[in-house]
Order: C-alpha cells, then sequence, then structure tokens
C-alpha cells in the first residue's frame, strides 16, 4: 500500500514537472535581477513576497487538475480504482512544496544579505497568499475546464487586490503583509481548506 | 482563406469562456478605478473657484449653519443681526462671484473692504480678518504645474542632493520596481563629485551647519547640469531621482487662480472635457491591456497541440502567415471589441453628465483614445503571446514574462513616454495644452509598437513555418506550403 502511493508520488512528480515549474523558478530565479535584496526591511521583504513571488502559486497550482485532459487519457484515468481526488491531493501538496521552495529560497537568500525582517512571517506568510492564489485559479480550471480562464481570473484578481490595496477584501485581504499584519493570513486559512474540499468533491464527482 | 480562418478563430474564442471573463475584469477595472474619477466629475464643477467664489460659498455656508468657526476653534452662534450683515454681503459679492474673469485692483480693494467689514461686525478674529484669512484660503487647491526656470531646477536638485548624501540608503527604480540602494563610500563620492561640478567647492554644502543659498551661483550650465545628473544616476544603478524621467516631479510648483483657470478652459474648450478624461481613462484600461491579453493569446497556437491537432492543421494547404496572422487578428478584434464595448459605456456616462451639468464633449473621445492608445498596447502583448508560446510550444512561459514587463513599464505615473515603456501611463486629468509637451512622443510610442508587434508576428509565422516543416521534413515546408 505504501509502496503504491510511494509510486503515485513519483509518478506525479514526473508529469506535473512541466514548463510551469520552470517559469515559476523563472520567477523566482529572476528575483536578485530585478529587486536588490540587500538589506531588506519588514516592508520591502513583504513587496518582494507579496506583490512578486507570490504569483508563484498562480503558475503552479491551476494547471494539476488539467494534465489528463492534456494527455487525452481522462477517461481512463477516471476509470481507475485510485481516487483521482488522491491523485490531486498528491499534487497540490507537491505543487505547495515547490513554492514553499522556491519563495523560501529567494528570502532566505535575503535573508543573508543582511536582511532585516522576519524570515518566518514573511515566508510563510507569502506561501498562504502563494497557495491562496493559485486555488482561486485552480478551481476556476476544475469548475470551467477551461485552463485560460483560471489563469485569468487568479491573476486579474490578483492585480486587483495590488491595486485596491484590500480596501474590498479587508480581513480576508491575502497581501496583507502589505500592512505590516499576518492576521489576515489566519482568515485566509479556512479558506484554503474550503476551496481544496470544493475542488476534492469535484473530481469525486467526476469519477 | 484568410478572413475564413480569422472568423472561425473568433467563432472558436466566443464558444468559449476566456473573451466574456475578459470583458467582465475589463468592466471591473473600469467600474473601481476609473467610475470614480466620473463620480467626482458628476459631484464637483470643473471650473476652478476664485478666492471670491470660495469666500462666498464660506459664508453661505456659515448662514445656513447659523454659526461660524473661529481660529481659535470657538463656534460662534449667529445673532439675527449678524446673519443680515452674511446676508447683505453676500449680495455684494454676488456680482463678483459670478465673473469669470480676474478682479482689477479698484474691486479686490471693494472685495477686501466688505470681507473685512463682516470681520469686524462679527466680533473680530474671525477667519474673514486679515491675520487669519490666507490660512483659511490655504483650503482652495489649484493643483501643481512644471516647474520652468532652469536655475530653480538645478537648485532644487542640488539641494537634494546635499540632503541625500546623509542617508543611509536612497530609493531607486532601475526596472520599474523599487530597489533600496545602500549609499556606499563610492556613491557618496558620486555625490560630493557631482556637487562640486555644478558649484565652485559645492560639495561644502554637505556640512549640515551650511544652509545652501537661495542665490547659488551655478558654475555650469543647463545642459552640463543635466549631464552631471546623468553620471550621478548611472553611479546609483540608474532610476534614481536623479534620472532624466524620475528628476521631473521634483520640479512642480503650486498653481495659482489664474493658471487653473487656463487650464480649465483648454479642458472645455480644446478638449471639449471628454478628451481629457478618455486620456486618464486610457491610462487604467492600458494597465488590464498591458497584462491581461496575453491570457488569450499565449494559448491559441499551443492549442492545437494540446489536442493533438498539428498534424491536421499542418497538411491544410494554407501558408504559415495564414495562418498566425489570422489567429492574431482574430484575437485583436475580440479584445479590442471588449474595450470599445467598455469605451461605449464610458461614452453613454459621460454623455449623461455633460447633459446634467451643460458640458459640450467630444462624444468620439474614448473610441479614438481606445483606438490610439489602447490598441498597439493589445496589439504588442498579444504578439508577444504568440511568439512566446511559438517558441516554447506552451503558453505558461509567456505569463511570467508578460508579468514582468507590465511592471516594468508601470512607473512613473506620466512623463515617461520612451520606446521603452509598452504602454502609457498618464495618470492625471491635463489640459490639452499641458499634453502638448508629450503628445508627439507619445504618438511616435504608440505607432513603434503597433509595427513592432506586426513584425513579432511575422517572426512567430516564419518560427510556426519552420516548425510545421521540422514536423514533416519536406523540403517544400521551407516555402510555408505543404
Amino acid at each position: 500500500m505504501v509502496r503504491h502511493y510511494l509510486n503515485l508520488v513519483k509518478y506525479n512528480a514526473r508529469i506535473i514537472g512541466d514548463l510551469n515549474i520552470v517559469a515559476a523558478a523563472a520567477i523566482a530565479l529572476l528575483t536578485p535581477v530585478v529587486f536588490n535584496l540587500e538589506f531588506l526591511n519588514y516592508r520591502e521583504a513583504a513587496s518582494i513576497g507579496e506583490m512578486y513571488l507570490a504569483a508563484i502559486g498562480i503558475i503552479l497550482f491551476p494547471y494539476l487538475v488539467g494534465i489528463e485532459k492534456r494527455a487525452n487519457v481522462q477517461d481512463i484515468v477516471f476509470v481507475k480504482k485510485t481516487n483521482p481526488a488522491i491523485i490531486l491531493i498528491i499534487r497540490l501538496v507537491l505543487a505547495a512544496l515547490t513554492a514553499l521552495l522556491l519563495i523560501g529560497g529567494v528570502l532566505y537568500w535575503a535573508s543573508l544579505q543582511h536582511g532585516q525582517f522576519p524570515f518566518l512571517e514573511i515566508w510563510l506568510g507569502t506561501c498562504v497568499s502563494a497557495v491562496y492564489l493559485g486555488l482561486i485559479g485552480l478551481t476556476i480550471v476544475n469548475y470551467t475546464g477551461n485552463i485560460v480562464a483560471g489563469y485569468l481570473v487568479a491573476f486579474a484578481y490578483y492585480i486587483f487586490e495590488i491595486i485596491s490595496a484590500g480596501q474590498i477584501s479587508q480581513s480576508l485581504y491575502p497581501l496583507s503583509l502589505l500592512k505590516y499584519s499576518f492576521a489576515e493570513k489566519y482568515n485566509i486559512l479556512p479558506v484554503l481548506a474550503l476551496l481544496t474540499v470544493l475542488n476534492l468533491s469535484r473530481i469525486f464527482k467526476k469519477k | 482563406m484568410f478572413f475564413k480562418l480569422t472568423l472561425h478563430e473568433i467563432k472558436y474564442q466566443l464558444k468559449s469562456i476566456t473573451p466574456y471573463l475578459l470583458l467582465i475584469i475589463i468592466f471591473a477595472f473600469y467600474t473601481t478605478q476609473f467610475g470614480t474619477e466620473l463620480s467626482w466629475l458628476e459631484n464637483n464643477d470643473l471650473k476652478p473657484l476664485s478666492e471670491v467664489e470660495f469666500m462666498y460659498n464660506y459664508l453661505d455656508s456659515a448662514l445656513q449653519k447659523g454659526s461660524i468657526l473661529k481660529p481659535d476653534s470657538a463656534t460662534v452662534q449667529l445673532t439675527a443681526a449678524q446673519k443680515a450683515v452674511i446676508e447683505n454681503a453676500l449680495l455684494l459679492l454676488k456680482k463678483f462671484a459670478d465673473r469669470d474673469n480676474t478682479l482689477s485692483a479698484s474691486e479686490k480693494q471693494e472685495y477686501y473692504e466688505i470681507i473685512s467689514d463682516i470681520d469686524f461686525k462679527l466680533g473680530g478674529n474671525t477667519y474673514l480678518g486679515d491675520n487669519y484669512r490666507e490660512q483659511l484660503l490655504k483650503q482652495i487647491n489649484y493643483g501643481s504645474k512644471q516647474l520652468t526656470d532652469k536655475n530653480q531646477k538645478m537648485h532644487i536638485m542640488f539641494s537634494k542632493m546635499s540632503s541625500d548624501y546623509h542617508l543611509e540608503a536612497i530609493i531607486t527604480y532601475p526596472f520599474g520596481f523599487s530597489k533600496t540602494v545602500k549609499l556606499t563610500g563610492e556613491r557618496r563620492q558620486a555625490f560630493k563629485t557631482a556637487m562640486d561640478n555644478m558649484v565652485v567647492n559645492g560639495s561644502q554644502y554637505l556640512d549640515t551647519r551650511l544652509v545652501v543659498p537661495a542665490d547659488l551661483d551655478f558654475s555650469c550650465t543647463f545642459e552640463k547640469f543635466q549631464s552631471i545628473l546623468h553620471q550621478l544616476d548611472q553611479a546609483l544603478g540608474g532610476g534614481s531621482p536623479y534620472s532624466e524621467h524620475l528628476r521631473d516631479r521634483y520640479f512642480r510648483v503650486g498653481r495659482s487662480y489664474e493658471d487653473a483657470l487656463v487650464e480649465y478652459r483648454s479642458i472645455v474648450n480644446e478638449d471639449r472635457i471628454s478628451n481629457a478624461y478618455a486620456r486618464l481613462y486610457s491610462d487604467y484600461m492600458g494597465i488590464t491591456a498591458s497584462l491581461f491579453p496575453i491570457f488569450l493569446a499565449a494559448f491559441v497556437l499551443p492549442r492545437d497541440r494540446r489536442f493533438s491537432m498539428t498534424g491536421i492543421v499542418n497538411s491544410k494547404q494554407f501558408k504559415a502567415s495564414f495562418y498566425v496572422f489570422s489567429k492574431y487578428l482574430a484575437l485583436i478584434v475580440l479584445i479590442t471589441t471588449s474595450y470599445l464595448i467598455v469605451a461605449s459605456y464610458a461614452t453613454y456616462q459621460f454623455i449623461s453628465i455633460a447633459q446634467a451639468n451643460n458640458y459640450v464633449i467630444d462624444n468620439l473621445a474614448f473610441y479614438k483614445h481606445t483606438i490610439i492608445w489602447i490598441l498597439p498596447t493589445i496589439m504588442v502583448v498579444t504578439a508577444v503571446g504568440l511568439l512566446v508560446s511559438t517558441v516554447f510550444k506552451n503558453g505558461v512561459i509567456a505569463i511570467p514574462l508578460q508579468f514582468i514587463l507590465s511592471f516594468r513599464s508601470m512607473l512613473p505615473l506620466s512623463g515617461d513616454y520612451r520606446l521603452s515603456k509598452y504602454f502609457i501611463r498618464l495618470n492625471k486629468v491635463i489640459s490639452h495644452q499641458e499634453f502638448q509637451q508629450w503628445s508627439s512622443q507619445i504618438l511616435t510610442n504608440r505607432i513603434f509598437y503597433a509595427v513592432l508587434s506586426v513584425v513579432l508576428v511575422t517572426i512567430t509565422a516564419l518560427i510556426w513555418s519552420r516548425n510545421r516543416g521540422a514536423n514533416y521534413g519536406s523540403p517544400l515546408s521551407q516555402s510555408g506550403k505543404v
């Protein structure tokens, strides 16, 4: 049983390693080119995290539910014994870990450059934003079957939050680190759970 | 064949949810960003308030409330006699307040006498008296204008250098994003050199005990001053407050009522109001056009591959350029139509405001600006999407690339229309007269990006043709036909 799931993890790690991972890694690797990572204070680190690195989530998550469709194996996969919902959980965990690593890598590098910011708070806060934005995109793809719609809605929402500075989302403002606040991140956690349940139930129904 | 392919792509796109989502998103940005500017216009008169009009409104409001606030924060309830005094003064001021030009010397004298008289009759020490009137008049904001005096510009930059030198770091925008640049010994030396090159022994003013005198004697010409600032900017890594396109923000001075009146007349007569607002509309809508079309463009050509249609498409007898350009045209038509729909709504709203306020407007303003300002942005973003997705055979790479490019062109909010900026920022309502300083630069920029987008699509067609040939290895494929 354990071997079965390990094989599933290995297999899914291989098939989700598409250009999306390259694009997400490119965002992370270009950070030192676009920004000066030396002597970052809280506000500067939060800006880089929330207004730039959080976009990694939008690149990594929305396509996770469309892989079978792309490879024209959806019909085969959905009649197999293994529940596709479990496959989605594996992919979500793998994508979240990738986001954690990429965002953490950049911020850790910045903290080594005489950074004067709370590394853990900025890292986890940015990751919550990334996963939240990514899950919004994934939900759209899951319910519409349209990958472009997923990217479009998630990015539009992201830009909207950057411009409106949380005036509408208030206590659910995903980029709250820009306001020196972590409290909104806790409020977003139940929304993340809800979005995950919605996506899993949708996949389960498809089966 | 070409238009058949274009029409086919338009029909295909219209069956999907994406163009409708794009329209909703553009509309949401319109309402939340530009819509607030329109509601301001709905509730406010465009014409700047003269001092007399302001005083008239102030007294009228005091009369309505039955009380007047004094500078010591005491609220004085008006007696019946005092109300009568104000009512009488309002009648006298009315003849000046309704005027559309400035007062003559004798009229000004009469106006001040009326105001001083009310102050006296209200017991003195009100905001109308000579001692506090200026304080009250500070509430009138006529905005700011660009400084033209070269010597003053040099003085402003010199003073800024003398204070920036003592900072630990300064904020720069080399890639459009803010960067904190630590002032190392080398960079501080660049400040000293720049100051010494501007004024003989200029670096002496780095001593905080010395104040930079207003009549500072500059030893360089204005052209030399610009070159000194350029060198300093380079030493700071570029995009510093001393760079050509960012230093303008320090060259702003307050406007007088007369200046504001000239601008108002230019907006009303030359811009017919709607053209001035259409420029602001294009600024907000340009932000959306700088990013969102990529989501449609980047996934059009990889779609054939995704649905395993490459074989069928490649075996069809049409030129590669026909195929790529037809997709491109279809996207441009669809995306531009979304913007024209929003422009129609803006025009409808503007006509309603104009009718309510008796404004004469240009009904085509929003359409004209959509075509001239926004369309080239749509064209280039779509072209980049097609090119990048063809090179990588996947649309997703184009998204982060466009995201970074968009942020890079986002700042400053106005005044920088170099060819490196692929969309136009003009985040304020300015008169036709003020706009003239940038109009030719903006036009050049727009033409450049329209031409560039055609070049990019041509390159895409060439790559697509090569990929098509590579799939089949046919010598005929080199000609683009199979």
